[in-house]
């Protein structure tokens, strides 16, 4: 599949801000826990999901050849994840704003508890249905597995949680107890990946396209001297060499290079290079997206002799 | 996600793959057609005259080559008996398929579930899959659904387009009914293709599949292609007579030919 920027760019940084929210949201709840968050950094953490969403969600209208008629795309959520992704992003802002509305009057904590956990519910739906986008398509093997959905959930949680330590460290308290869940979410995230890297599902051959149950079937000729809409949307391939480089590339910035920073931070209680753990990292999913599209492979190339 | 579409009639195409001759005619007149119908509102070309020409097109017609399948390879197959090498490796044996391909207009169509602008529909009254330029914002999540390759973005005007069956032929009044079927099959110089009602048993296309059998493509994805393939037979081979006793004459020409050979 073709990596387009504006996709790679959008599902990124979407999920970075949704991943923060939620982070945001609990560390707000817990500012008497032994995981302290210092309740003056949840503005400045909200300004930056703020950031994050909105500009992925204008990445993501960039690909759309038509984007005048992109307000139809919350018409048909009863069937389709791109429609339901869209609604639930609509929905976000105003939850979000009424979070935002409950802690800044400093509301009870009962009304901070139901309008943080709409939040929550609300941002963990659009990342699921963000991956759901890619896991339904019957026609990409690779993609059509848990692991997608898995992938665009905990890769949002971790990112945000990376960001939201370096926002939580520059406020009072100790925040060894979110460096630890971040160790966690890393770990958790480079498990995935590696599960998801190495799974190869069976993809059907020119004869299951064709439908010959027997012989040999080989493309003599594709019809057309040069490239067409199939060809540029699905014949995209990555070389072996290529992809195994770019992996442990997204296996050093995603998951080594923060982990490392986060044992040396906790360790030191100095929390000074925390940014630097989250621009790693999110440089790493950046890498891994772009991999994500260009490893998959569409069944229409089958024809095409692929 | 399924649609579960059984709709009342069920339009679509029978091609049949032992009479194409892959002379993309079909191909072809769809191209002019659909360029000039206000239901596709034209069909581009990109760089047609140029170094890297292009466009969209609804139905490519792609060639490949089969060998090794036994209905195919076997002993009668022409030529195989009096071949004067005597026996050819079955591996050997090949014959070239011709594959027109357009929309299947699928019962289960994943293009039409996916989209999230309700452009792609599928026709309730007669199972025809469309989409409406005016809805739809150019995403190219249908095309990624659809395994077929049916669908191609327009991109002078930004808008997913497709084979409309040519619902602006085949309901014209107009026309003279001989002439209300697609322009693909009133094109087709050896009558490969022949469009129907799948959902009427008595319909020529439901008696072709009945009689020949269908060949399914990407069955196990489970859209349920309306188009059918019929299947190609196993070619007869013609009746080989063979004189039990050859005449005089054909006696001497062997003689002389093996003295020649010797």
């Amino acid at each position: 599949m073709k990596p387009a920027l504006s996709v790679i760019f959008f599902t990124v940084f979407s999920g970075l801000g949704l991943g923060l929210a939620i982070w945001l949201v609990i560390g707000q709840w817990c500012q008497n826990c032994a995981a302290a968050f210092d309740p003056s950094r949840f503005f400045t953490g909200a300004a930056f999901v703020f950031v994050f969403v909105t500009l992925g969600l204008i990445s993501s209208t960039l690909h759309l050849a038509n984007p005048k008629n992109a307000w139809r795309a919350f018409s048909r959520f009863r069937t389709s994840w791109l429609s339901r992704e869209g609604v639930l992003a609509l929905l976000f802002f105003p939850l979000a704003a009424l979070h935002i509305f409950s802690v800044w009057n400093a509301a009870q904590l009962a009304l901070r508890l139901v309008t943080g956990a709409l939040v929550i519910a609300c941002a963990l739906a659009i990342l699921y249905c963000t991956g759901m986008i890619y896991a339904c398509l019957k026609t990409i093997p690779r993609w059509h597995t848990w692991h997608t959905p898995a992938g665009y959930v905990l890769y949002g949680l971790t990112s945000g949680m990376l960001v939201f330590c370096a926002i939580a460290a520059r406020g009072e308290g100790e925040i060894n107890g979110w460096l630890r869940i971040a160790l966690c979410l890393l770990i958790a995230s480079a498990i995935l990946y590696s599960l998801a890297n190495a799974y190869e599902k069976p993809e059907p051959s020119l004869n299951d396209a064709l439908g010959f149950a027997e012989g040999r079937v080989r493309l003599l000729d594709v019809g057309h001297t040069h490239g067409t809409f199939l060809t540029n949307e699905f014949g995209f391939r990555v070389a072996r060499a290529r992809a195994a480089l770019l992996s442990s590339c997204v296996y050093l910035c995603a998951f080594i290079i923060p982990i490392i920073i986060v044992v040396i931070e906790s360790s030191m209680s100095s929390q000074g290079m925390l940014g630097l753990a989250a621009v790693f990292c999110t440089t790493g999913f950046l890498v891994e997206r772009w991999l994500f599209f260009a490893q998959a492979r569409h069944v229409v190339m089958r024809y095409h002799g692929a | 996600m399924s649609t579960a579409n059984q709709t009342p009639k069920k339009l679509g195409l029978a091609i049949d793959l032992d009479t194409c001759v892959g002379c993309h005619a079909c191909a072809v007149a769809c191209k002019e057609w659909n360029a000039g119908s206000k239901m596709t509102n034209g069909l581009p070309d990109y760089d047609a005259y140029g170094k890297a020409p292009s466009g969209a097109w609804f139905n490519r017609i792609r060639n490949y080559e089969l060998s090794g399948d036994p209905k195919f390879s076997s002993a009668n197959t022409c030529g195989a008996d009096s071949h004067p090498q005597g026996h050819i490796p079955l591996s050997t044996l090949s014959k070239t398929v011709n594959v027109p391909m357009s929309c299947m207009h699928c019962d289960d169509a994943d293009c039409v579930t996916v989209c999230p602008t309700g452009a792609s529909y599928k026709r309730a009254e007669d199972g025809i899959v469309l989409v409406d330029p005016a809805k739809c914002m150019g995403c190219n999540y249908c095309a990624w659904a659809c395994p077929y390759g049916a669908r191609e973005l327009d991109e002078d005007q930004g808008v997913m387009k497709k084979c409309t069956l040519c619902v602006d032929r085949i309901y014209d009044q107009a026309l003279p009914e001989a002439e209300r079927q697609p322009a693909c099959v009133l094109a087709c110089p050896t009558n490969a293709r022949h469009f129907g009602d799948f959902a009427d048993p008595q319909s020529n296309v439901s008696q072709m599949v009945a009689m020949r059998g269908k060949q399914e493509m990407f069955p196990a994805l489970g859209y349920n292609p309306v188009n059918a393939y019929l299947s190609m037979r196993a070619p007869v081979s013609a009746p080989q007579v063979l004189d039990s006793k050859p005449g005089l004459l054909a006696r001497l020409a062997q003689r002389v030919n093996k003295a020649i050979s010797l």
